[in-house]
């Protein structure tokens, strides 16, 4: 029996003004970040993707009971936005978690590279500890396995996660980590750095199968169907199939008309139909499974989902996004003294992963992928306003 | 099912052979996959057997009523009697589908060796063989594939067999002289034997664990059946059993499974002390003091690997054995506190009795939540496994009551009996094996544990479930688990630690 993890990463970035504005008014958020626009997206991809989807899964789970599981991991910085702009999708997260088919898992609260920052991992810290705390408030029950900020993983950051009590931690299934084995195990890491966290490895061939591939045209398997694709597990040998995808894949990255809700909703009952597969959530495959092998990811061999390099070169790959970096790592003193808690939250929304991401001067593929997403014309013209903001906002603490 | 104590016959009461597991097992290998008689032109099949009482199958054909009766001990009879009078001669024909292959197998490549007897003919393959006889055989040497039946709802699936036939064996009958007709597999002692869950292996008597596939000594499983056992008065069988598994103790670890090719593994925390309960329990209910001498040793070994502080599981080792348990699980302090604790009373033995209670004490206050049990020290999970200290009589009546009045809410019993888990558990999921299924055993536990603390009218109730569990897919049998929610039974159809309590 093989069980499929089907999860799905949700995340809504607090996008920067595209512009910095020095009459931008004396709140930070408004100075500083986009809300008109940030509400007006989260709008589109909530009537698009959230609630439809939510929907489908809901009556999945209504019509196949526990015979269907999902896994979720939803951002703090989205989870703000919905307290702030579309409370009605909590309601609906939440009926979800009612239904105790579906499991929450803990990331860093802010989606940021705090995981990253040296020696001292207090600010990572605590941000898993205000995302646990938001899951255990909003869903009932506290994360028990742990997914970075896009898959960021190495062997420091499995002996922090395993300190903080996790069972398990989610990273990609590269090869150049995995080797000759296989993504459809549970690993751990060597012995010296953490004794019992578990590490879960997405299969990322039959993740981007529905992430990028299903829409594609050029691609030979087009179109992708349900009872194909369930076939396609039901013949992969292993104990587990993590498919971790972007939520948003549903509508958003693949439109309706691709059948994109249409593939979601049969899924299920064309897995159901293979003797050999059942769907699972970490935690159950964790207890059910012992780890098959060691992974040892020192830190300068860092992984992650992005790109096709699948390491950190989508955030801090040219000169422009390692200084951006390192400017917002030197505020973390100056922000934690000050002890204002709405400066701190402005800091640690400032830490988004995204704002460095759109910095990426990456071309080919991967950066289409980046442009896709960005909210400025130019990595330039995102790099230049986060200076400006860091200043602005240095300012202030000063 | 009958268990002859050597060989085992699995089949439908409609008569077929209909599954992958139906035949007659010498385990740890298989002989024959089935048998088939055709009385005239005519099979007697399913389509004609018009009953069956739990000893006979009876056939209706063309003039002829064919009464089928199966006596099963070392050898297997099957004896024919015919009824009617439109008939005065017919010719009985009988097919058998050898398959002499290992338990775990399925299809496979063999080829094998035809000697014909004087009244049939015996067959061999390099792994065993097998006599059959009652006629006249007339040889044929057919090889095939063969698929016996799948099913799903209770997860059997349909897997290739390998069939050969080697010929028919006839016999032609005046029914005017005699009415009946025998045949055999194995020319042996027919006598049918008893034995529920005994087997005498090669290497000495224990009890199966379950049919059709737990066909192992599976030291867990019989440590409950043998505390059932003693329970009934069966002394001499339980001696007969727990020297057997002695055989097999490597300084003070009993295994967990002996295979009957006397092949044994141990990886389990809970049964050296459970083995250690069930040997205390037997001397205490026989007073065998050349047993008790005889033991000593052994317990000695056993008891003095663990005796500090609490004892660890590292993953598999438990009875939840499909789940990574590690850490400090209950029921693991549970049987260790009861093994140390009637160990230092038989033998007289006060650092024993000791360490019981310092188990004991941190049952009632490391794993005390204030009104249940942690399944494991700074786990969440709520788990049956609260039944254990119960079933042991380790907690307060005060705290007893307050944990069995949760085993009995809907949260854990059903009508099928206990669940392993709450249906409230964050990871409750009713066809895993340990996630949610119903579990004979800890329906008999709940009945014990009732009993313990008093509760007479609800031990009454756990009773009555396991009485109407019985025969739901084996004749008297009761199956190993149900699904938690449709309650489906799945596991084995007949499982010794599911039936033994009533």
């Amino acid at each position: 029996m093989t069980d499929i993890n089907l999860c799905f990463e949700v995340h809504q970035p607090l996008r920067l003004k595209p512009y910095y504005e020095p009459d931008g008014g004396k709140d930070l958020l408004e100075r500083y970040f986009d809300m008109e626009k940030n509400k007006k997206i989260l709008r589109r991809v909530i009537d698009k993707c959230y609630m439809p989807a939510n929907n489908i899964i809901l009556k999945l789970i209504d019509d196949l009971g526990k015979k269907f599981k999902v896994s979720f991991s939803i951002t703090g910085v989205l989870l703000d936005q919905f307290e702030m702009f579309a409370p009605e999708m909590i309601d609906s997260f939440q009926q979800l978690a009612s239904t105790r088919s579906v499991e929450f898992l803990c990331q860093t609260y802010y989606h940021s590279l705090a995981s990253l920052y040296g020696t001292d991992r207090s600010e990572f810290v605590e941000q898993v500890e205000m995302h646990r705390e938001k899951m255990k408030d909003l869903f009932g029950k506290r994360p028990k396995v742990f997914e970075n900020t896009e898959f960021i993983y190495n062997n420091m950051i499995a002996k922090t996660v395993e300190g903080l009590g996790f069972k398990g931690i989610f990273t990609e299934g590269i090869e150049r980590v995995l080797g000759w084995r296989s993504p459809n195990y549970l690993y751990k890491p060597p012995e010296h750095v953490a004794k019992r966290i578990k590490v879960l490895v997405r299969n990322y061939r039959l993740s981007d199968d529905i992430g990028y591939r299903f829409s594609a045209r050029w691609w030979d398997q087009w179109p992708l169907t349900a009872d194909k694709y369930a076939a396609w597990l039901a013949a992969t040998p292993g104990d587990v199939i993590n498919i971790f995808i972007d939520y948003e894949t549903f509508g958003e990255h693949q439109w309706p008309e691709t059948g994109i809700f249409w593939f979601l909703g049969s899924l299920p009952y064309e897995v159901l139909k293979w003797k050999n597969l059942k769907f699972s959530t970490p935690s159950r495959t964790i207890l059910k499974y012992p780890a098959r092998d060691v992974i040892d990811v020192f830190e300068f061999n860092t992984i992650s989902w992005a790109d096709m390099e699948r390491d950190v070169s989508a955030w801090l790959g040219n000169e422009m996004q390692r200084f951006a970096y390192e400017e917002i790592k030197k505020i973390e003193k100056l922000v934690k003294k000050k002890g204002d808690p709405k400066l701190l939250r402005i800091w640690r929304y400032l830490q988004n992963s995204d704002h460095l991401y759109y910095i990426c001067t990456k071309w080919w593929a991967d950066g289409d992928v980046h442009k896709y997403f960005s909210p400025f014309d130019t990595p330039e013209q995102g790099f230049l306003t986060i200076l400006k903001v860091l200043s602005d906002f240095k300012e202030k603490l000063l | 099912m009958k268990n002859g104590g050597k060989l085992i016959l699995m089949r439908f009461d409609t008569g077929a052979f209909g599954s992958k597991w139906c035949g007659v097992w010498r385990p740890p290998l298989k002989l024959i996959e089935y048998w088939a008689f055709k009385v005239d032109d005519e099979w007697l099949s399913p389509q004609n057997c018009i009953g069956f009482d739990g000893k006979k199958h009876v056939y209706k054909l063309k003039g002829v009523k064919v009464e089928e009766e199966v006596t099963v001990g070392d050898g297997v009879r099957i004896r024919l009697k015919f009824r009617g009078r439109k008939k005065k001669r017919i010719r009985v024909s009988m097919e058998v589908g050898v398959n002499i292959r290992r338990q775990e197998e399925n299809a496979h490549d063999r080829r094998y060796e035809v000697i014909v007897k004087r009244d049939g003919f015996l067959v061999r393959n390099e792994l065993g063989s097998v006599r059959v006889g009652g006629g006249k055989f007339l040889r044929g040497g057919l090889y095939r594939r063969h698929l016996p039946g799948a099913y799903h709802d209770w997860d059997w699936l349909e897997e290739e067999q390998s069939v050969f036939v080697p010929g028919i064996i006839e016999r032609e009958i005046d029914l005017r002289k005699r009415k009946e007709v025998t045949f055999y597999i194995q020319k042996k002692d027919f006598e049918p034997r008893e034995m529920g869950f005994g087997y005498l292996s090669d290497f000495g008597f224990c009890y199966l664990a379950g049919f059709p596939w737990f066909l192992q000594f599976w030291t867990r499983d019989a440590c409950f059946v043998m505390l059932n056992e003693i329970r009934k008065g069966n002394l001499r069988e339980v001696k007969d059993a727990l020297l057997t598994i002695s055989k097999f103790e490597r300084d003070g670890e009993i295994p967990t499974k002996i295979e009957l090719d006397g092949k044994a593994s141990y990886y389990s925390v809970d049964v050296p002390a459970l083995f250690v309960i069930a040997l205390c329990r037997y001397l205490e209910a026989s007073g065998d003091e050349k047993m008790r001498k005889r033991m000593r040793g052994l317990v000695d070994r056993v008891l003095r690997k663990r005796t500090e502080g609490l004892i660890e599981s590292y993953g598999k080792d438990t009875w939840m054995d499909s789940l990574e348990r590690e850490g400090y699980c209950l029921e693991v302090q549970s049987v260790w506190a009861e093994a140390f604790r009637l160990a230092g009373k038989v033998y007289g033995n006060p650092e024993w009795v000791k360490r019981g209670k310092e188990l004991t004490e941190a049952i009632n206050e490391k794993f005390w939540t204030g009104d249940f049990l942690l399944d494991r020290l700074g786990e969440e999970d709520i788990t049956a496994n609260a039944l254990f200290p119960l079933f042991f009589k380790q907690l307060p009546k005060r705290k007893a009551s307050k944990v069995l009045k949760r085993l009995e809410s809907e949260e854990f019993t059903t009508e099928r009996g206990v669940r392993c888990r709450s249906s409230k558990d964050e990871l409750y999921d009713p066809d895993e094996y340990h996630l949610g299924r119903v579990w004979g055993l800890l329906t008999g536990m709940m009945m014990v544990a009732e009993e313990n603390y008093g509760r007479l009218e609800e031990a009454r109730r756990y009773r009555e479930i396991i009485e109407r569990n019985k025969g739901l897919r084996c004749i008297d049998g009761v199956d190993e688990t149900y699904d938690g929610d449709s309650l489906t039974p799945m596991g084995c159809c007949k499982q010794a630690w599911s039936e033994v309590w009533v």
